[in-house]
């Protein structure tokens, strides 16, 4: 059974550059990669495929960032998920938002795509 | 006592009262002539009384002597009837003898001596009942007398009856006519008598006592009525004297002195009492007549005194500089002062005391002094009057000889009127002289007022707009800075992957060595593009932390801060900086003990990051030093000094400027230099904990930048370092001997402490017993064999059962009571503290011996064990003082139980060597 990580971004490039970063987990791994462009589509396919690890911007249009993680840490049959909140806000009150509603990590832009791979690679435990 | 003062003040009426008390207060009221009248009234009346009785007894006496009379004349009656019986008893003797003859025996017995024995016993009868009043008789004397003849006249009567019978018998049995028979009638005859003698004796002296009590009665009763009449006449006679000399004495010397005091009271102070004598009255009227004297001559003496006190205020009214007038309340003028006599001058002569001050108005409207009253006189007295009567604001009046007078008018508490004239004429012509001067001066003034406020508020809307756009910046600066986030994440990142797949894909490709050298300058450039992002990341985050700063949105914390540690975290921290710069050596060149600072450790640290990296920045060769010291003004200083190519000092200033770097060079070909904001996030942070930050420089000497910090608390206070492991008791002794006004350390073993004491040597340490780690003990015994820590004093705060020996200077037993420790603690320091009440068991502790005198000073109380025991029933609150030798005996754990109650173990006084 392949690992899932779901991107969720509505940014196309931070999308893009998080898809070429965590390729060579895809390349190495038994790991697949999915994207959605905004919250809701992001909640949809956590509904439908049920990934190991998401990657969730907040500042996203239909429903934010904060909004999917407290809707997915309330489910039962979801909150096994782990989730890294990305986010060009970087303050103290943000961070701790983020990491009540439940998210793993709270990770603020611009972030090195070394520290993905390797936060990616502890929290999939590969 | 006045009787209305103990009855209250109503009508006095005997309704509510009983009679006895009625009368008493009617004689309280009473004129003391009254009662004189009232008492002689009462003597009167008492001796007229004795004489009344006295008469009346007088009158039972007679009464009675005429009784004793009465019966003296029924004795006297019944002597005489025993006579005049016993005459008829002797008659019929006679006859029995004389016709014994023609009757013969028989018949002369048959009716004589029936007749003489019925006669005879008539008489005995009589005497029988005469015996039966002398019985009752009063005169005891006499009657024995009587009765002793009242028995012979009985046996007498008997006899002669006895005599008569043996005559019957002689001449039943002889006849008559012999001798036997004649001789017993002659002794008959004697015997008779004897009889009659004695009878008329009994009668007479009957018929004398009678009479004779009868004078002697009347003779006394005459003599006791005359010496009766005398006593009384003589008695009224001595209480009339004895009522007119005390009339002449007390009655009138009273009603004089009285009427003395009226006199003074209704003010004749001339009143005096003319009493004779040295009695108390006497002594009394002297003493009115005295303070009669003083009275009169107080009164002289304050008349005279008002009179200079009169005279004096005349003086002084009449010396001062203005006219002064006096209307009393019927407005008549009762006083003016010489120098408004000179103000009015040829006008003075209207000036006369009593003159009313209408006609006094009228005189001078009329006479031109005073120009507004020029044509127009009628208005202006009245005015004048009505200023007068009502006074209202001062006036000016201008003369018709050119002068000025300042008219003020005052009413006073009595309703007189003060009214004062000064002479303003100078001043008038100042004034006016001014006054031109003046209204050029304020046009002036006004004019450049107004320009001063039209730039003052365009000052102000600038400031506003200023601070507006201030505001507008900040909100600006962090929009676009989140905005820049995005794009510089896919710059960033794509550069990143770029450079991997190209060193990874392409570079071991390029065979030929132009595309090899291609290749690496490719990495180079991208490896540019990396760093050149990373800067504007810096320089996005310092500008987002400086907007936060500046617009007041960051959470300030303020906890007390240890500098030195936080020089070592940032220290070690900054290492990392000077890897790149392998000449430069960071070091902490000076490290003393300082006290800690009111800041946030995170921002401390960033500031020194900051101060560090910029030194590393600059410094190509020597080393980046920091000293930590408390400077002379006991302020925490930081100073951090590189040998770097230093700032021109013309420049010094303006490089905690935001944006502003001490040298610009291509970014493009050297590394990246800082954001420029650094310095000024350091200056906003430091000038918020209250420090200063500021940088000496010289061009190629190097830079100093300074940081000084105000401490937590003055650093010449008394430093204690509290050892407990319990962070309760630690918590709880810091803040006691804070609110104290000492500084605090704390530490929770033996070790902690002697790194702490080594650090910063304290007053005082207070040491727990049992810890984990290095207990109290040893702690106690290294501090003591070290020759810096030796004199020390160490208040050990421990349990009952570990208490003694431990080799403090002084033991509390917990739970410690806040005032009984401040108070073991300023003993210890030799200080005087605020002092509880003292028992101490005396064995051993002596004021001599004692080694905290101010803890054994006068609220002491020195006793035996069974004593404190007794005392602490009773409710002691305080501390018990307990020598330690006898701490194994006392029972410290149950005096620990007592609340309010503190247990001080003191170290036994050694024993004196005698030399």
């Amino acid at each position: 059974m392949p690992k899932k990580i779901l991107i969720v971004d509505d940014e196309v490039h931070i999308k893009m550059l998080l898809e070429q970063t965590l390729e060579e987990l895809e390349d190495d791994y038994d790991v697949v990669l999915l994207t959605a462009s905004d919250g809701e589509e992001g909640l949809a396919f956590i509904r439908s495929e049920h990934p190991d690890l998401i990657f969730l911007d907040i500042m996203m249009p239909k429903m934010n960032g904060y909004e999917v993680c407290r809707i997915v840490m309330d489910d039962p049959e979801l909150n096994d998920v782990k989730i890294i909140l990305l986010t060009a806000k970087g303050q103290e009150v943000d961070r701790k938002q983020g990491l009540e509603l439940g998210a793993k990590m709270y990770m603020t832009k611009p972030f090195d795509p070394d520290e993905i791979l390797k936060v990616s690679k502890e929290l999939l435990e590969l | 006592m006045e009787p209305g003062g103990e009855y209250g003040d109503g009508p006095l009426t005997s309704k509510h009262m009983n009679p006895l008390e009625y009368i008493e207060i009617r004689w309280r009221s009473l004129p003391v002539v009254r009662k004189f009248a009232a008492a002689l009234g009462s003597m009167f009346a008492l001796i007229l009384f004795v004489a009344a009785v006295g008469f009346g007894a007088l009158g039972e006496l007679e009464s009675k002597a005429g009784d004793i009379v009465a019966d003296s004349m029924r004795m006297q009656r019944l002597a005489l009837e025993v006579d005049s019986r016993l005459q008829l008893a002797r008659q019929a003797e006679r006859d029995f003898s004389l016709r014994l003859r023609d009757l013969g025996v028989d018949g002369a017995r048959t009716v004589y001596a029936r007749e003489f024995s019925a006669r005879l016993g008539e008489a005995g009868r009589n005497v029988a009942w005469l015996q039966d009043m002398e019985r009752f008789s009063v005169d005891k004397q006499d009657s024995y007398k009587s009765a002793a003849r009242l028995n012979e006249l009985y046996l007498a009567i008997e006899r002669y009856s006895e005599h008569f019978r043996e005559l019957v018998e002689l001449a039943a049995s002889t006849g008559a006519d012999n001798r036997a028979f004649e001789r017993k009638t002659g002794e008959m005859d004697g015997e008779f008598l004897r009889l009659t003698s004695l009878v008329r004796q009994l009668a007479i002296s009957a018929t004398d006592g009678a009479r004779n009590a009868h004078l002697e009665i009347a003779r006394s009763n005459v003599f006791i009525k005359w010496v009766l009449v005398l006593s009384v006449l003589f008695a009224l006679i001595l209480a009339s004297s004895i009522i007119w000399v005390l009339n002449r004495t007390i009655v009138k010397n009273v009603v004089r002195l009285s009427d003395t005091a009226h006199e003074l009271s209704l003010g004749n102070l001339e009143a005096r009492a003319t009493i004779q004598g040295d009695d108390e009255i006497g002594k009394m009227g002297d003493s009115i007549n005295s303070m009669a004297v003083r009275i009169t001559n107080l009164v002289n003496n304050l008349e005279g005194k008002a009179a200079a006190a009169s005279d004096r205020l005349v003086e002084a009214i009449d010396s001062i500089s203005e006219g002064f007038l006096l209307y009393d309340q019927r407005e008549r003028l009762i006083l003016a002062n010489r120098k408004l006599h000179e103000l009015a001058g040829d006008q003075s002569s209207a000036i006369v005391l009593g003159i009313s001050a209408e006609s006094m108005l009228q005189t001078y409207a009329h006479s031109g002094l005073f120009v507004n009253a020029l044509g127009r006189e009628d208005e202006w007295v009245h005015e004048r009057l009505s200023q007068h009567r009502n006074p209202g604001p001062h006036m000016e009046e201008p003369l018709s000889d050119g002068r000025w007078m300042l008219i003020k008018t005052y009413r006073t508490g009595r309703g007189e009127v003060v009214v004062i004239m000064a002479d303003i004429t100078q001043r008038k012509r100042t004034v006016q002289d001014l006054a031109s001067i003046n209204s050029d001066l304020e046009d002036l003034v006004r004019e450049r007022t107004k320009v001063l406020v039209e730039k003052a508020m365009e000052l102000k809307r600038a400031n506003e707009r200023l601070r507006e756009l201030d505001e507008l910046k900040s909100a600006f600066l962090s929009s676009v800075s989140h905005e820049l986030r995005t794009p510089l994440t896919s710059l960033l990142g794509f550069s990143k992957i770029i450079k991997r797949d190209f060193s990874r894909n392409f570079m071991p490709l390029a065979a030929e060595e132009k595309v090899q050298r291609l290749g690496t300058r490719i990495q180079s450039n991208l490896d540019i593009i990396g760093s050149e992002g990373e800067r504007l990341t810096r320089l996005i985050n310092d500008v987002l932390d400086l907007s936060r700063i500046e617009s007041g949105q960051d959470d300030w914390r303020f906890t007390e801060v240890d500098l030195a540690g936080a020089i070592n975290r940032a220290v070690s921290a900054a290492r990392g900086l000077f890897t790149p710069k392998p000449h430069v050596k960071l070091t902490i060149r000076r490290f003393d003990v300082v006290p800690l600072v009111h800041a946030d450790p995170d921002r401390l640290h960033q500031v020194l990051i900051n101060l560090f990296s910029n030194a590393a920045k600059f410094t190509e060769v020597g080393e980046v030093a920091v000293d930590l010291f408390l400077d002379e003004k006991s302020m925490v200083h930081v100073c951090v000094e590189d040998t770097g190519q230093g700032v021109d000092p013309r420049y010094i200033e303006q490089i905690f400027d935001k944006f502003h770097q001490a040298q610009r060079g291509d970014t493009l070909t050297e590394k990246p230099a800082g954001t420029g904001l650094g310095l000024a996030i350091c200056r906003q942070i430091v000038e918020r904990y209250g420090g200063r930050i500021w940088a000496e420089s010289q061009r190629g000497r190097g830079t100093k930048i300074h940081i000084v910090m105000p401490p937590t608390e003055p650093a010449d206070r008394p430093l204690v370092l509290v050892v407990d492991d319990d962070s309760a008791a630690r918590d709880y002794l810091s803040m006691v001997l804070k609110k104290a006004g000492y500084g605090v350390r704390t530490a929770s073993d033996g070790e902690q402490a002697l790194t702490l004491a080594a650090k910063r040597r304290p007053a005082l340490i207070t040491m727990d017993i049992l810890m984990p780690g290095m207990d109290g003990r040893t702690a106690i015994q290294r501090l003591r064999g070290d020759e810096n820590f030796k004199d020390i004093p160490i208040l050990v705060v421990s349990v009952a059962s570990d208490c003694h020996t431990a080799g403090g200077d002084a033991t509390l037993l917990k739970p410690v009571n806040g005032d009984a420790f401040i108070g073991a603690v300023h003993a210890l320091l030799g200080e005087d503290g605020p002092s509880r009440p003292v028992i101490a068991l005396n064995d051993g502790v002596t004021p001599e011996s004692c080694q905290l005198p101010s803890l054994c000073g006068e609220d002491i109380t020195r006793c035996s064990e069974d004593e404190m025991w007794q005392m602490l029933e009773n409710g002691f609150e305080g501390t018990v003082v307990v020598p330690e030798s006898l701490a194994d005996t006392v029972d410290l754990k149950r005096v620990c139980d007592i609340q309010h109650v503190q247990v001080l173990l003191l170290p036994s006084p050694e024993p004196t060597v005698l030399s």
